[in-house]
């Protein structure tokens, strides 16, 4: 055959086969992921149906959707820490049952991989897990009636980033009451999901260190009722935090923050500070 | 008699390439020599039923297929290069052929653009904002004693074999990273056991474990 016929042939090879991995809905490093972790499921030291129940729960994770990479690495630390068969399922049923309710995945994955690096305890893992989920569920809620009543995101993520943060703050004891009165704050300065985001962040920060939870939206809401965007709220938390490190107590450190940034604004001359707010970045983990 | 010299001064004269003292000769030899004429005659009358005969004209493919089976030369790699990428090869489409890549093009697109995100994933802020820059940040930390120094977070799955710090003089231990501007938590592994916070963080999270994640904001 002619030299440039094969070119042809490889070249319509080639796109036959692209267009075959699209129509297929996954690529060759897609199966060669899920192939991995069956490889690293055969390698390990569990019983036959140990290993049939694991590596049949890690392909239905994937096949669910959750990232290939996550599952693989669960499985491949769950395994080396000699971790049970049936635990390490657990976590992956969680992902699972997240998937399938159209709830972020990502705060859950990171938290397990977490645990499994830090050592922590599988049956403690599992329960931070399951516990997360639930505030998770209970945060899409949250941000939905948000969003009936108007607040949006400005990109894709930003709903996503939202429940994750609303999770946190759930995490944290706060509660739900609190973060809606957040919510309705931001939406009266027409703020987005983004800025609604970070001003639970900061809550859930300041109520992290000390700061009793009420007190903290309280701060984090005049804030906003100010014109704070998303950077002045990073520099509020930071100014917290800076003054902690110094006083070790938090109302001084607290109403140090708020006196620091009100002098701040008066100095800039600014009212509002309308320019950009929202903008900033992405989500937490 | 008729030698090999008469013969090809015979062809000579024919084909009209006889010098002048050529054509003396001739003429001496057909006047002395019968045998000669009649060889030169005989000749001559060849010539004239060539030159007055039809000339059929040669088939189509004749040319093709003569060069067909000369033996073809090897072109070298720079040659065959240069004609595949500068001579013009001459695709021929017709509408179905056309109408066919077309298809089977916007097929392809969707389908990769659903690959991208994946079934029932949203896509992830980055993958819509090309102009998303990396930030270079620095992590710190001072542990003198410390014979290996890592930092695991958020932004590489907790791999705390991942990320080796680089000890300065000083005692501290340092380390630059690639992020895109978001939201990280992360800690220090000291020599492969111990789980550090850093210690100049600008905020904290519990992780639900027992540990303090610090927390860095990346802005764009």
């Amino acid at each position: 055959m002619k030299f440039f016929k094969w070119k042809r042939l490889l070249a319509a090879l080639a796109l036959v086969t692209a267009i075959f991995e699209a129509i297929s809905g996954t690529t060759f490093a897609e199966a060669k992921r899920i192939e991995d972790v069956q490889a690293v499921i055969t390698r390990s030291a569990l019983a036959p149906d140990e290993r049939a129940g694991l590596a049949a729960a890690a392909e239905l994770a994937i096949n669910a959707g959750l990232p290939k990479e996550d599952v693989s690495i669960i499985v491949d630390r769950g395994l080396k820490r000699g971790i049970e068969a049936k635990i390490i399922e657990r976590f992956l049923a969680t992902g699972v049952a997240m998937q399938e309710r159209g709830l972020p995945t990502a705060l859950v994955m990171d938290r397990i991989e977490q645990g499994l690096s830090k050592g922590a305890a599988p049956s403690r893992i599992a329960v931070v897990a399951e516990k997360l989920a639930e505030h998770l569920a209970k945060a899409s809620g949250v941000i939905t009636g948000l969003e009936q009543k108007g607040m949006k995101a400005a990109r894709a993520g930003e709903r996503e980033e939202a429940i994750e943060t609303v999770a946190q703050a759930f995490e944290k004891s706060i509660s739900a009451k609190t973060i809606k009165e957040l919510g309705e704050a931001v939406r009266t300065q027409k703020g987005n999901l983004l800025l609604f985001s970070r001003a639970v962040d900061v809550t859930t920060a300041l109520a992290e260190n000390g700061v009793p939870a009420k007190h903290a939206a309280q701060q984090v809401r005049a804030a906003i009722k100010k014109g704070y965007g998303e950077p002045e709220l990073a520099r509020m938390e930071k100014e917290f935090f800076d003054a902690m490190k110094k006083d070790h107590q938090v109302e001084n450190a607290r109403s140090q923050t708020e006196h620091q940034l009100d002098r701040e604004q008066e100095r800039e001359g600014r009212e509002g500070m309308r320019g950009e707010r929202g903008r900033g970045p992405g989500r937490m983990r | 008699m008729i030698t090999e010299s008469d013969r090809e001064l015979i062809h000579k004269v024919l084909d009209g390439d006889a010098a002048t003292e050529e054509k003396e000769r001739f003429s001496e030899r057909l006047a002395a020599e019968q045998s000669f004429k009649k060889e030169f005659e005989a000749l001559a009358r060849a010539v004239r039923i060539i030159a007055a005969g039809e000339r059929p004209a040669a088939p189509p493919l004749f040319t093709a297929g003569v060069m067909k089976k000369l033996p073809r030369r090897q072109a070298s790699l720079s040659e065959s290069l240069q004609t595949f990428l500068f001579k013009g090869n001459g695709i021929r489409w017709g509408i179905s052929a056309a109408a066919t890549a077309v298809v089977l093009a916007l097929v392809a697109l969707a389908l990769i653009g659903r690959l991208r995100t994946g079934p029932g994933q949203i896509p992830a802020v980055s993958s819509f904002s090309p102009q998303v820059r990396v930030v270079t940040v620095e992590m710190r930390l001072y542990a003198p004693e410390a014979h290996r120094v890592a930092v695991a977070g958020s932004f590489n799955k907790w791999d705390a074999d991942d990320y080796a710090m680089t000890k300065q003089d000083n005692g501290t231990w340092t380390i630059n990273l690639p992020l895109k501007p978001g939201v990280y938590t992360y800690m220090f592994i000291v020599d492969n056991s111990a789980w550090v916070t850093d210690p100049n963080a600008g905020s904290y999270r519990d992780d639900g474990f027992g540990y303090k994640n610090a927390v860095k904001r990346v802005m764009t």
